[in-house]
């Protein structure tokens, strides 16, 4: 005897079709979602590029020009700031620097021999430091360098 | 079912394309960043190397070389002495200490000086200048090599306070001359003779009336072909010496101590020889 079919076989069938088909989807969604979220992770990871740092740069150069043209040894022994103040105004306007001497004892004490600056800087937030010895009249100076930016 | 498995393939291919790129694109970042700190801390040592080679001898006891000059068929050593009646070596090492300790601490480096001393070697000739208190030297390992030494010494004293003075008499074997002037400019001697370098041969002396002295000798003196000054209640100064050697077609080179630079950040480490003159 034939039972009448009503179409139920077919749904069914559509109905498994459809299951896949979201399953499919959801699979690949999720996959999708790891990948982006890993791929955001990583790029996320990017730290800022972190070049050299100018005002260290500025600042290693400065002093070891100065000792070369002999301006930190005109400083200790005459006071003369001339060519400091040559060096300071070759300086962009930004740049910013404090120049302390030091006298080196036998021992390796030291004591402050000297203080000069760019005026109108104020105190520095962030800043980088240089040092170089250097000697003059047969003494041992230290010469430190603070560079900032205003 | 085939073109569904088929899209969902391609879709994780093209996911996992993005994923690999932004992997490798920060790992290419890293080794930038890793290059770039090496980069600062190397720079930063070739600074600090500058700055305790650059004339630190000079600056504490006046020696230093002047010029390695080379001739058709010989090398021209030309350097100033520093002066006699200080202590040399004191000083030397208190700035050896001080780079080596303190300076150190300063840099954030681990900083090393050693064999830093008042004076300097020339190789490849083994030669040895050494000054210390009332003494200097000039000894060679190598002293067939040794053409000849002309010393300048200037004393500061009045020419006519000279009592005395005596040259070596002549012979044969490295010539030597000794030139002598007094505080205004004035010559007290200039001598120049032929000496044998493995023999103990007699010294140039001056002797002034006020006690001081200043005597030279060449010869086997701790060494064949060695030079000494010696200066008694005066602070000569040794104003020249210009060593002639045999040529040689290696580089010549005059150097003094070992300079040891190294960075915890980076793990860097660098070692040279304070180099004063190459020639």
């Amino acid at each position: 005897m034939n039972v009448p079919d009503y179409g139920f076989n077919r749904r069914v069938r559509i109905n498994k079709k459809g299951f896949a088909l979201t399953l499919d989807a959801a699979i690949a969604v999720i996959i999708a979602l790891i990948m982006i979220t890993g791929a955001t992770f990583y790029l996320s990871q990017n730290s800022h590029l972190n070049l050299e740092d100018p005002q260290f740069i500025i600042s290693m150069d400065s002093l070891a020009m100065l000792e070369k043209n002999g301006g930190l040894g005109d400083y200790i022994t005459s006071g003369s700031t001339t060519k400091i103040n040559g060096l300071l105004s070759g300086l962009p306007y930004e740049s910013c620097i404090r120049l302390t001497f030091y006298y080196v004892e036998g021992n390796g004490g030291m004591q402050k021999a000297g203080s000069l600056g760019r005026e109108g800087c104020g105190y520095p937030e962030d800043y980088a430091i240089a040092r170089r010895l250097f000697i003059s009249g047969g003494s041992v100076y230290l010469a430190e360098l603070v560079g900032w930016r205003r | 079912m085939k073109k569904a498995f088929f899209f969902s393939l391609m879709t994780f291919m093209l996911l996992f394309s993005i994923f690999l790129f932004s992997a490798d694109y920060i790992k290419r970042d890293k080794q930038l960043q890793s290059s770039l700190a090496d980069s600062r801390v190397s720079n930063k040592i070739v600074y600090i190397e500058d700055d305790i080679s650059h004339d630190a001898l000079f600056g504490l006891t006046g020696i230093g070389v002047n010029s390695i000059a080379r001739q058709p068929s010989v090398i021209v050593l030309n350097f100033s002495g520093g002066s006699l009646g200080e202590n040399n070596s004191a000083k030397t090492a208190a700035y050896a200490a001080f780079v080596s300790h303190n300076y150190s601490v300063l840099s954030n480096l681990e900083i090393s000086l050693v064999n830093f001393s008042a004076g300097f070697y020339v190789q490849p000739y083994g030669s040895r200048y050494a000054l210390d208190g009332n003494r200097s030297s000039f000894t060679t390992s190598d002293y067939l090599t040794l053409r000849g030494l002309d010393v300048v010494i200037g004393v500061p004293i009045n020419s006519s306070h000279l009592s005395y003075n005596s040259t070596p008499s002549n012979g044969s074997g490295t010539e030597i001359r000794v030139r002598v002037h007094d505080s205004a400019g004035e010559s007290l001697m200039d001598s120049s003779v032929n000496l044998d370098p493995a023999l103990q041969n007699a010294a140039f002396l001056l002797s002034f009336d006020t006690g001081a002295a200043i005597e030279l000798r060449f010869g086997d003196y701790g060494g064949a072909g060695s030079l000494v000054i010696n200066a008694t209640g005066l602070a000569a100064s040794i104003e020249e010496i210009i060593v002639t050697y045999d040529y040689t077609a290696e580089p010549v080179v005059a150097e003094d101590g070992l300079l040891s630079i190294y960075s915890p950040i980076g793990k860097l480490t660098k070692e040279s020889e304070i180099v004063l003159k190459r020639g």
